[in-house]
């Protein structure tokens, strides 16, 4: 009977779960959000250092295991100038689900229009890491 | 004499249409709602007037925001979602019954194509998105199993909406995006401000043209492919852009690149590679094309846009190696300018 009830309680729990937990970002706590600027604004720091070493650690390890540090270096260079020469930075939008967080994030260089850019980051142990950056950009512009 | 004194009666009115327009100053607001930033530009004559336009235009939203957003579980679209396979009708709000009504309508008319029941497709894919992994085909199976239009019933006589399946959820965003759009533009109308640019992520909506200008200037940006034509700069005057494509948001996963928008009749993101602009004269319209035409391609889908009144559509895309190009009749009437 025990056992009973205890499979009906799981087979209600992860159908609650998956109901809501496809894609179940939320909107960020502050304290989530402060903890995901952190990490945005640590890395930023390192690149304004020409520290890519130092920004590298803040990666996911997935993607680190996929992507060396000479690739990591030369693709943040090429692919993501803005972000290699950022001046300030701005943290916009963050939405979590525990194990996996989106931020937006507008970027600041000097002589140059702000970029924006989507972070993606997931949870490892206590603290977050970057696993993508996606520039966030309309089809259409007022000119 | 008489022509005379009317030529010089229409002078004045032009001279103080101009005197008028030489007043009015330019705004620009940009705010975060419904996850995304909203930017109005409008003209008024001063700082104060247009900024608490600016300020009842996006309480507008917040509120919209609070009716339409799937992020909220306590926003009315979440609360119907949540009320899925109970065999309930659910009594629903002006706002969310005028985005079902419009989603349904273009449900009906792209047979499926433009689908607000996609959502848990849709969220199988943005997790794809993140995780650089594709769902399994038992889990695209799963949540195809949840969606389809014809399992969202209206009843307009008591304007209640009653989802069939267990499981099923409403994905608005974008149009809800847009509704909010349309619907901002109406606050600052009533504010008395009749010049003004609305955008939520690149739709866009707008009144009359600013002064000395034929209309809203407005880039779209080119397909990011070679040989695609350059970007194209249109005038938009009481009228409204929506564009849709792969550009920026997609996932590459093992060499193909999949797009943000899902097939609901397949279950997986599109992987042609193209950019699809409408102008309709209003952004939900503007914005139900744009989709209907990703997922039902050019030629059915621009069948549609020349049976909607007023719509005209550009569309570039890249099956191949080649780009295409697919213009609707009324496209070539869209005022264009030179960059």
């Amino acid at each position: 009977m025990k056992t009973r009830a205890l499979l009906v309680l799981m087979l209600l729990v992860s159908s609650v779960t998956w109901s809501w937990g496809a894609d179940d970002l939320k909107p960020s706590d502050v304290r989530i959000k402060d903890a995901l600027r952190a990490v945005v604004d640590a890395q930023l720091n390192a690149f304004r250092r020409d520290d890519y070493a130092g920004a590298y650690v803040f990666s996911d390890t997935e993607f680190r295991h996929q992507c060396p540090l000479d690739r990591f270096e030369r693709m943040v260079r090429i692919g993501y100038p803005a972000i290699a020469h950022s001046t300030s930075a701005r943290c916009g939008l963050a939405f979590d689900n525990g194990d996996e967080a989106t931020v937006n994030v507008r970027v600041f260089s000097d002589g140059r229009e702000p970029v924006d850019y989507q972070y993606t980051l997931r949870r490892d142990g206590e603290i977050w890491r970057i696993t993508g950056v996606t520039l966030l950009k309309d089809q259409t512009t007022e000119v | 004499m008489r022509s005379i004194l009317a030529a010089l009666a229409a002078l004045s009115l032009t001279v103080a249409s101009s005197l008028a327009d030489e007043a009015l100053q330019k705004f620009v607001y940009e705010k975060a709602e419904m996850g995304l930033p909203f930017r109005i530009s409008l003209y008024a004559k001063d700082e104060t007037t247009a900024k608490a336009a600016a300020e009842a235009a996006y309480d507008r939203i917040a509120v919209l925001n609070s009716i339409l957003s799937d992020y909220d579980s306590d926003s009315e679209l979440s609360r119907l979602s949540q009320t899925s396979g109970q065999g309930k009708a659910v009594p629903v709000s002006n706002d969310l019954w005028n985005v079902l009504v419009k989603a349904q309508e273009f449900a009906a008319r792209s047979d499926g194509a433009f689908d607000i029941t996609v959502g848990p497709l849709v969220n199988l894919w943005r997790r794809a998105r993140r995780n650089h992994q594709l769902p399994s085909p038992e889990m695209i199976a799963e949540m195809k199993a949840r969606v389809g239009y014809k399992n969202l019933k209206l009843d307009p006589e008591h304007r209640t909406a009653e989802l069939l399946v267990p499981e099923m959820r409403l994905d608005c965003g974008a149009i809800a995006k847009n509704y909010a759009v349309d619907e901002a533009q109406k606050v600052l109308k009533q504010r008395g401000i009749t010049c003004a640019l609305i955008g939520g992520s690149g739709d866009m909506t707008a009144t009359d043209a600013p002064p000395g200008l034929p209309g809203w200037r407005i880039e779209v940006a080119p397909l990011d492919a070679p040989g695609a034509p350059p970007a194209q700069i249109i005038y938009l005057k009481n009228y409204s852009i929506a564009t849709s494509g792969d550009m920026f948001q997609r996932v590459e996963i093992d060499g193909k690149r999949y797009s943000h928008i899902v097939n609901p009749h397949t279950g997986i993101g599109l992987t042609d590679h193209g950019l699809v602009t409408v102008v309709a004269p209003d952004c939900m319209t503007a914005n139900s094309l744009t989709t209907s035409i990703s997922v039902l391609g050019p030629e059915r889908g621009l069948k549609m846009v020349e049976a909607t009144p007023g719509a005209a559509a550009h569309v570039e895309r890249m099956p191949g190696d080649k780009v295409e190009l697919y213009e609707s009749a009324r496209w070539k009437d869209v005022p264009k300018a030179e960059k």
